[in-house]
């Protein structure tokens, strides 16, 4: 227990240490390229493109998505939701897990509460994410889909994903430092969890045209937390579905959440000063 | 009355574990000491030399008294906050002179208000010109070294380590920091300075700490130590080749355990 009041109470009391830290180094990422800011923007359109000429067009011939609760909508802007999701939570998870070792010619020059490092890695694409979301949401309005309150839950998805990275990250980060297979064994199993999350297809088509072999895949399938996340963007965005729709699930995330974050500053706080050594 | 004490190490061994020629994943590993049983305390304002030869344990000393590593056994007592001055340390290359200063803050964790009040001194102080306005890629190393240097001295802490920093720049520049280190010391911190240049240690500190082999040879007035150190170095350089060898040899054993 005194393991997570510090680790909470580091970060907090770090909060503005951890956004500048952010930000002078996505400043200095644009920087690396002359159209710097730009590339994060197209970068991701391009991906998009491709994917919706494979799925959208040659797999699904332009079929509309079907929301869990049987709304259909067009595949392009349900797809363009899910994948920024995922373009904000990808990058989280491989970059998170090598959170304190990416940072080791500051940790060995100085003292630094190493326990925010997963978290000014998150913030960083947080950045990044809310520019995407905006143009997101400029190309929704101008496809016709009308704001409304509803799509504020977005921030509260968008905390989720923030919460769920970070505490994902404090637990990768740290096993990480013991051996850098952890950081391939992520990015190996990246492609995975892409495709076990409901980015580019939807769960609900899906299943309708499988077999029951597949069908009692579904649970699992819902055991992924990425699931409540994704989901619960499309459900603000489109299906209107209110936050409270889902209780079993929130509290399902919720505990997956608490439970990593709990992990992770129990291992921080342990191996708080073996680091420098592990290195 | 006697001043009070801000640095205090007891009994404070530093053990690293040592790989075998074959790798092993069973039983007990060698181990050796990269510093044993180090007892020293220091009061307020002093000024504090280490002195020691190469792969003595001085860096690992400055490492655990500037707070990024621990000991493995003993205890460290250190009253206020200290700072190693790193001059590399979380420097950017695409980043301008400006964007460092206040990215180096950042990760020294001091609030926005605090970094605009040094900021001025830092430029002044690096005279770097309309080059604080470009990144430092294309900057010279000594420009680099100068802009680090700035921005650690900036930060007054009230325990500072000094590992190596001052050969840094030009003569002119390396005369600069002494006169800022001048500064420092008469305005009461506790400086504690690492330097192989044995006049520079001499010229600058009161006290002096000698450690050989991870081991606290001497302490006491800077001169006492400094001279018995030059003695010690003497004696190891007048010594043939061989003799050196079986000596380093012997320190080395004497560090390693089964």
């Amino acid at each position: 227990m005194k393991s997570v009041w510090f680790v909470l109470k580091e970060n907090l009391t770090n909060f503005n240490r951890i956004l500048s830290i952010s930000k002078y180094e996505t400043l200095a990422d644009y920087r690396e390229s002359r159209l710097g800011v730009l590339w994060s923007v197209f970068n991701p359109l391009i991906q998009i493109f491709t994917y919706w000429i494979a799925f959208g067009l040659i797999m699904r011939k332009g079929s509309p998505a079907t929301s869990p609760t049987g709304v259909g909508i067009s595949y392009l802007p349900w797809m363009v939701v899910g994948i920024t999701v995922w373009f904000f939570v990808s990058p989280c998870i491989t970059k998170g897990c090598n959170a304190i070792y990416a940072k080791r010619n500051i940790i060995t020059k100085m003292k630094f509460p190493i326990s925010i490092l997963p978290a000014t890695v998150v913030f960083k694409e947080l950045f990044n994410h809310i520019v995407m979301m905006l143009v997101v949401v400029a190309l929704l309005v101008v496809r016709g889909h009308m704001p409304n309150m509803l799509w504020l839950q977005v921030f509260y998805y968008m905390f989720c994903a923030v919460c769920l990275t970070i505490s994902l990250g404090m637990v990768t980060s740290v096993l990480n430092m013991f051996t850098r297979d952890v950081k391939k064994l992520i990015s190996a199993c990246m492609r995975m969890l892409m495709y076990l999350s409901p980015i580019l297809w939807p769960i609900t088509d899906v299943l309708a045209n499988s077999n029951a072999l597949v069908r009692s895949l579904e649970p699992v399938i819902k055991l992924n937390p990425l699931y409540y996340v994704i989901e619960g963007y499309r459900g603000s965005i489109f299906y209107h579905d209110p936050v409270t729709m889902h209780p079993a699930q929130t509290l399902y995330f919720w505990c997956v959440v608490i439970g990593l974050y709990v992990v992770g500053s129990i291992l921080m706080y342990k191996f708080k000063h073996k680091f420098i050594d592990m290195l | 009355m006697a001043k009070e004490i801000v640095v205090a190490f007891e009994h404070v061994d530093k053990v690293y574990t040592l790989q075998d020629k074959k790798k092993r994943w069973f039983g007990e590993r060698k181990k050796f000491y990269a510093l044993r049983d180090i007892n020293f305390s220091i009061t307020k304002g002093s000024i504090v030399g280490i002195l020691g030869t190469n792969g003595s344990g001085k860096s690992t000393l400055s490492n655990i008294l500037a707070g990024i590593s621990y000991p493995t056994k003993g205890n460290v007592t250190i009253v206020g906050e200290q700072a190693l001055i790193a001059i590399k340390a979380g420097m950017n290359d695409q980043l301008t002179g400006i964007e460092n200063i206040k990215m180096k803050g950042a990760l020294l964790g001091l609030s926005k208000k605090h970094i605009n009040e040094i900021i001025e001194d830092v430029i002044a102080f690096a005279e770097l010109g309309d080059f604080i306005y470009q990144p430092v890629k294309k900057y010279s190393s000594g420009m680099k070294s100068r802009l680090g240097f700035s921005i650690s001295i900036a930060l007054d802490p009230e325990i500072l380590i000094v590992d190596e920093a001052l050969s840094v720049g030009d003569k002119a520049f390396a005369a600069k920091c002494m006169e800022k280190m001048f500064e420092l010391r008469d305005s009461g911190k506790t400086i504690f300075f690492i330097s192989h240049s044995i006049s520079q240690v001499r010229e600058f500190c009161e006290q002096g700490i000698w450690i050989e082999g991870g081991e606290l040879r001497m302490q006491g007035t800077v001169n006492e130590v400094a001279d018995a150190y030059e003695k010690y170095v003497e004696e190891y350089k007048a010594l043939s080749k061989e003799e050196q060898k079986k000596q380093k040899a012997k320190i080395m054993a004497g560090r390693t355990t089964k």
